[in-house]
């Protein structure tokens, strides 16, 4: 079982186009899992035949502008709630995609959802199999794929 | 007719919402769920014409929603709108009942061709 970043970057390219229409291109360069500023991340685990998790991290201004397009309101009128709600979902599209590409017999989580400023994601024992990052409406938008030998569950944790 | 919409993220009950009425189903009425215990208190009273719900959930899941709907003999049009797209899944909900299941992402022409035979 293998994801194919090709595979990862047409899975949330289509995403973006054909449900949000938000403008979105592929990357060149690979983020740090280190994010600064005020940033949300949204992870969706999968176990099963396999076993880890799905990680998608957006700076808070894209974290908005995709809640937007979900609930068709103005960025500013977006509650906490709602932009937690959105990045949620988009990281059960993206985990959802991932675990069509991996085959076999898996289950999603339902989606966690972390917020705030200079902070690292870890699931600990999990290594990272694919990673990919885009190019939405100027921000940079992070997914991350982590394998563990374990049912993944991922906690955010400030640096020391 | 009434379409009653099942899923835990209220910005996905938007999306489903905006694409019913992009491909033409805007003038029924559209009620909303966000789980399926919420979901079954809403179909004791008048059940919906169709179904749209999501799989994964708190509380109840779709999957338990529709085994719970067909227990009390509802057949009501119940359709799947989920990440949860492997042939195993279809299998699993086309057993229990299920009239399709639409995976997401999904399209507007997704919409307009699976829904239609349900939404004269």
């Amino acid at each position: 079982m293998t994801i194919q970043t090709l595979d990862l970057n047409a899975a949330v390219c289509g995403l973006f186009t054909s449900m949000l229409a938000l403008p979105i291109s592929v990357a060149d360069e690979f983020a740090d899992t280190e994010v600064h500023g005020a940033s949300v991340t949204g992870v969706i685990s999968i176990s099963g035949d396999w076993n880890g998790a799905v990680v998608v991290t957006v700076p808070m201004p894209l974290a908005r502008q995709i809640s937007a397009a979900m609930f068709a309101l103005d960025a500013d009128a977006l509650t906490e709630a709602e932009v937690q709600d959105a990045i949620g979902e988009l990281a059960n599209m993206v985990g959802g995609a991932t675990k069509a590409m991996l085959g076999g017999s898996s289950s999603v989580s339902l989606p966690s959802v972390t917020e705030g400023v200079r902070y690292r994601v870890s699931i600990p024992g999990a290594r990272e199999i694919a990673n990919a990052r885009f190019d939405c409406s100027g921000y940079p938008l992070c997914v991350s794929v982590v394998q563990g030998a374990s049912k993944g569950s991922a906690n955010a944790k400030r640096p020391a | 007719m009434k379409i009653l919409i099942v899923d835990d993220s209220k910005a996905m009950r938007m999306i489903v919402m905006r694409h019913l009425r992009q491909a033409g189903f805007g003038s029924h009425t559209l009620e909303e769920a966000s789980n399926g215990v919420e979901a079954l208190a809403a179909v004791t009273g008048a059940a919906p014409d169709l179904i749209l719900c999501d799989w994964n959930m708190p509380e109840m899941n779709g999957l338990d929603f529709l085994k719970a709907l067909r227990g009390r003999s509802m057949q009501v049009p119940f359709g799947f709108v989920t990440t949860e797209s492997s042939p195993e899944m279809r299998q699993t909900a086309h057993s229990e009942g299920a009239a399709f299941l639409i995976a997401k992402p999904f399209t507007v022409e997704t919409f307009e061709t699976t829904l239609a035979p349900f939404l004269k």
